[in-house]
């Protein structure tokens, strides 16, 4: 494993709901811990991170923070605690099927495993399959189909069964 | 003719674009080869490349027609470690590494490298007309791009001049503009080292778009936009460093295109 693919592997857990991966190859062991105390942010703050985003404007998009540094991405959400986020990585068009005559990825209730096609985001043309980060059930699917999305927006809510 | 091979293999000089190499008689589209063979194509680099697409798809259904064995149908899998926000610059740097070749390819000629412009976002044009385009599909997780398929389509040896078939009309290919046929192997050999060598890292993103609007066809007239449907006159205002598009609106407002038809003039 080189320098590279830890530094994945770190973007990795920074952006998903793990706290802890370890991994051992060829009697090598690596462990990323994401820092255990839990930063307490004020009610206000919280909340302000669930509104909707405003629409996409060009000051929008130079405003977007580095991604790679998903903002709360692991806070959970304050109305429904218990279910983890799938956030939209890109500004673009939220489709649920590959094609408008084809099945949906996904429905809700169903499991769904890690790397997982969950939707696609299309921005001119550019078709880009967002897959799963993490195993669970769909609780939820917060956009619907054909409908612009922004940078991080929330796309799917998870039940982490 | 078909694509050799071996003769490629020979050519190839890049170390990682090409070096896994997979030629296809047929096809329905190199792109959902690379993507449904994922066991076969998990290398970085590894290009997939036909003589004929059953169903090659361009933007909104403008279908690809090639004749067989004549033009240059590939794919390339590539793992750019990129923030998923950034992928549309993966589609104007590959362009851009296009136009750096075929540049160099008409100069070799003693042709007018001038007439070769981008057309936002994913055409190459020659002297006005569609020489070839880019088709970049991707899959991400965590915000983080697992691969990129950027699939290429290039107009080589099949003439369009005096063809009377609808989609021809709009079409160039290399030897109408020079006037010779070209090596296929040789052609791609020489692409892929410049797709390689211009391969996206981060902290350029700036320059990826002054590059790009140095290239771009008529940038400063109006532009047609279809959006939802409606039409509208706009000009163009910049690319931002997300690769995404802002244009100025007849009222002056600047907005950014997400998805739509982008028609010139």
């Amino acid at each position: 494993m080189d320098l590279k693919e830890i530094r994945l592997l770190i973007k990795l857990v920074e952006g998903s709901a793990i706290h802890e991966l370890e991994i051992e190859e060829e009697g090598k062991k690596i462990k990323i811990t994401k820092n255990a105390d839990p930063v307490v942010l004020p009610a206000e703050y919280r909340v302000a991170q669930h509104m909707p985003m405003p629409m996409m404007s060009a000051p929008f998009a130079h405003s977007m923070p580095a991604a790679g540094h998903p903002v709360a991405a692991t806070e959970p959400v304050v109305a429904e605690k218990k279910y983890l986020e799938v956030r939209s990585p890109m500004v673009g068009t939220f489709y649920r099927s590959p094609s408008p005559d084809a099945d949906p990825y996904v429905e809700v209730g169903q499991n769904i495993s890690i790397g997982q096609t969950l939707c696609i985001v299309e921005a001119m043309k550019l078709m880009n399959e967002i897959e799963s980060e993490l195993s669970g059930k769909i609780a939820k699917i917060m956009v619907e189909n054909a409908q612009p999305v922004e940078y991080n927006q929330i796309l799917f809510l998870i039940d982490p069964v | 003719m078909a694509f050799n091979p071996e003769k490629f293999k020979q050519k190839l000089t890049a170390s990682v674009y090409g070096r896994t190499f997979i030629y296809l008689p047929e096809v329905d589209s190199t792109n959902n080869y690379l993507a449904a063979n994922a066991a076969l194509c998990s290398q970085p680099g590894t290009v997939v490349l036909t003589d004929f697409q059953t169903s090659g798809r361009g933007r909104a259904d403008h279908r690809w027609v090639s004749r067989r064995g004549e033009n240059l149908l590939f794919s390339i899998l590539i793992q750019p470690a990129i923030p998923a926000a950034r992928l549309q610059l993966l589609t104007l740097q590959a362009g851009l590494a296009l136009h750096q070749t075929l540049s160099e390819v008409l100069q070799e000629c003693g042709a007018d490298a001038a007439a070769l412009r981008l057309k936002w976002p994913n055409d190459l044009l020659l002297a006005g007309k569609k020489l070839g385009g880019i088709l970049t599909e991707t899959q991400t997780q965590s915000g983080l791009v697992r691969q990129a398929i950027i699939g290429i389509g290039l107009n080589i040896n099949q003439s369009f001049t005096g063809s009377t078939e609808k989609y021809s009309f709009n079409a160039i290919s290399l030897i109408d503009y020079i006037g010779r046929a070209f090596e296929r192997e040789e052609l791609l050999a020489h692409i892929l080292t410049g797709l390689e060598n211009s391969a996206l890292h981060s902290g350029n993103w700036t320059q990826i778009s002054r590059d790009w609007q140095e290239r771009a066809v008529d940038i400063q007239s109006p532009w047609n936009i279809f959006t939802e449907g409606r039409h509208e006159q706009v000009y163009f205002h910049s690319i931002d460093d997300y690769g995404y598009l802002n244009y100025k609106t007849a009222a002056g407002e600047i907005k950014t295109l997400i998805n739509g038809e982008v028609v010139k003039g």
